[in-house]
């Protein structure tokens, strides 16, 4: 029995050795890891890429935000480009020295960027010293018109009233309202809504704004944001919150199935959102990876990004390469200075009143999901 | 034997609806020619064109395979001697104990199995330097703990029906240990190795939590690139790759019971 279990431990010890672990690279060093989401940059890009440089690109994928941060934060992850989401999770990694100081000398394109977006990573907290600000969008109210107009005939939709004010909500309630799973995806509207643009949220007005949503609750049929556009194409929802990019290609792909998809930037404020690029701590391939980077922010491929998946690129020159879906539409891609400035970046605190406040906004939040300040009303009544 | 009366019937045609129905609804969609998933437009075999072109979803299925391969032979071997060592060895002490030990890790949350290795994994690299990095050894490691236990199961049942006085008569006629193993026990477990080698591999080539905490540059399986599809909306694609998947399998096991049964036709002559 001894020899044949020998036998066996060496055919295991040998199993992990010889298997071909890593795939043959003809050069080890001549790559970039890169860590991505699913579908921003397409094929043809990474393709050309390896043509004009020779560098190979091994092209991984994440599926949130949390996954990445969990790879960054046990520390080296062995990416070299990864695309964080900016709020809240790079300016939280950033502080945690979770990025590689970039090297700009080796960016030449960075100047391509556009001027009023990098001020606001910059008023955030964002450094471009360790971030770059490179994919962008907005967040607005996607709906679906023809149900809309069927709900409320002759009103255009251009206002968070038409989400937060229970009055038009019962209304559109029968075609289906979608809200954001977090609780980060609705409050600066609320705060906005409330007049408080201007004005960070407190603690106290979690509770006050909580109270003033669960009004609405009721007329809310669904809580989730992967399923925005499949809910709106299918017909299970008529008005939600959804984000530019899922919003055009919701809008793609609407002629197909009979439906009338829009988009728009509600007149209180738009939310602004950015996905930045970054080099991991310990990255292996620093200088491939400057040079992908860069290669993103070449005014052409940052076009083809854009046409592809609908994700804005911060490159100012791209928009001589946009398709005419996205030139000729000014609230998938707005270009005008006024209505730029006055998006919202939602403002990351990291000290402990910022804890204290996450941890009470997403309790308060996870109890206006659950209907349970309602009941405690109905239950307060008896 | 239960006569099959009309209840008995409904229930099974329910029971196979249930299992079936969501299958027979991806193929179909696949050959629907709308953009999106579940909707029935037009026939339109457009959507297997594209799987073909799609170079990422061949390479994370072929990652996929890979690593599946790798950890059902590797947990194969492992069960085989983890089943031995329980089962044909003689009395020592804290048999029993191991005995139990070997099946903790079917009830262990997989979320436990990939944080811990995830732990262990960065620990040793700072110290020993191994593994560097994480990518599919690390994920192969991972699936093989996952999955050692079911073979073990798997191989521990038949090894324990197995007469030892076979093997104990064949070791008094002169056989070394290594020959009576080889040309006794081996054929006797044949199918249990066999099955569990393919439960191993089917449990590797749909697991995401593991992989996903483990996976590094190189080493997108299939699971958690589809898994990520959700961010943009699932693409037909997928759709398509599933039936294709489907089909390759059923060919398989059509084939395999097509061949026990001509064996079986040949032992009744």
């Amino acid at each position: 029995m001894s020899k044949v279990s020998i036998i066996l431990v060496l055919l295991i010890v040998a199993c992990f050795f010889i298997a071909p672990w890593e795939e043959k690279l003809e050069d080890p060093e001549n790559i970039v890891n890169v860590y991505g989401w699913y579908g921003i940059i397409p094929r043809n890009v990474i393709d050309d890429f390896e043509k004009e440089t020779g560098v190979k690109v091994r092209y991984d994928i994440y599926d949130n935000n949390d996954t990445l941060e969990a790879k960054l934060l046990t520390g080296n992850s062995g990416y070299d480009v990864v695309f964080p989401s900016f709020i809240p999770y790079a300016v939280r990694q950033m502080a945690m020295k979770a990025y590689m100081k970039l090297n700009l000398e080796l960016l030449p394109n960075l100047q391509n960027i556009h001027g009023i977006l990098t001020e606001k990573f910059k008023q955030s907290g964002g450094s471009l010293n360790y971030l770059i600000p490179l994919f962008w969008g907005t967040v607005g109210i996607v709906y679906e018109k023809n149900a809309v107009d069927q709900a409320l005939p002759g009103e255009k939709i251009d206002s968070y009233e038409f989400l937060f004010n229970p009055a038009k909500l019962k209304k559109l309630f029968q075609f289906g309202v979608s809200f954001p799973d977090e609780y980060i995806d609705i409050f600066p509207q609320l705060n906005a809504y409330m007049g408080n643009r201007a004005k960070k949220m407190s603690i106290s007005d979690i509770t006050k704004y909580c109270r003033f949503l669960s009004r609405a609750r009721p007329y809310i049929t669904k809580f989730s944001s992967t399923t925005v556009i499949a809910d709106l194409l299918s017909g299970d929802v008529c008005i939600a919150i959804g984000a530019s990019d899922n919003s055009l290609r919701a809008m793609r792909v609407a002629k197909h199935v009979g439906k009338n998809i829009e988009y728009v930037i509600p007149k209180e404020a738009g939310i602004l959102w950015i996905d930045c690029a970054g080099v991991p701590d310990g990255a292996p391939h620093f200088k491939n990876a400057h040079r992908f980077i860069d290669f993103l922010l070449k005014p052409e491929i940052a076009a083809r990004i854009a046409n592809h998946s609908g994700v804005l690129v911060n490159v100012s020159e791209a928009r001589r390469y946009f398709k005419e879906e996205i030139i000729n539409n000014d609230q998938i891609y707005p270009t005008d200075p006024e209505v730029l400035s006055n998006l919202i970046l939602w403002q990351a605190c990291l000290d402990e009143e910022g804890l204290k406040f996450e941890r009470m906004a997403m309790k308060e939040w996870s109890k206006v999901k659950m209907n349970s300040l309602n009941k405690r009303k109905i239950e307060g009544g008896k | 034997m239960i006569k099959l009366s009309k209840t008995v019937f409904a229930f099974l045609i329910f029971g196979y609806a249930f299992l079936y129905i969501p299958l027979v609804f991806i193929v179909v969609c696949s050959f629907s020619e709308s953009e999106v998933p579940g909707i029935w437009t037009k026939f339109s075999l457009k959507w297997f064109a594209l799987v073909f072109q799609d170079k990422d979803l061949l390479k994370a299925a072929a990652t996929s395979i890979e690593i599946a391969g790798m950890s059902a032979t590797g947990a194969t071997i492992m069960g085989i001697l983890a089943a031995s060592a329980t089962t044909s060895c003689d009395e020592y002490l804290g048999r029993k104990c191991l005995k139990k030990l070997m099946i903790a890790p079917i009830i262990l949350p997989e979320l436990v199995i990939g944080f811990s290795l995830l732990m262990l994994f960065i620990l040793s690299e700072n110290i020993f330097g191994f593994p560097k990095g994480r990518g599919i050894m690390t994920v192969t490691i991972g699936h093989t703990m996952g999955s050692v236990a079911y073979v073990y199961k798997n191989i521990r049942s038949c090894m324990a029906s197995i007469d030892k006085s076979i093997e104990e008569s064949a070791n008094n006629l002169g056989a070394r240990s290594i020959v009576s193993f080889l040309y006794i026990k081996v054929p006797i477990l044949r199918h249990s190795v066999l099955s569990g080698w393919l439960l191993a591999f089917t449990l590797s080539l749909d697991d995401l939590v593991i992989a996903s905490f483990l996976t590094g540059p190189g080493a997108t399986t299939l699971p958690l690139l589809i898994f990520s599809n959700i961010k943009i909306g699932i693409t037909p694609t997928i759709n398509a790759f599933a039936t294709l998947f489907m089909a390759l399998v059923s060919l398989c096991i059509v084939r395999a019971s097509w061949r026990s049964r001509k064996k079986r036709g040949d032992y009744d002559s």
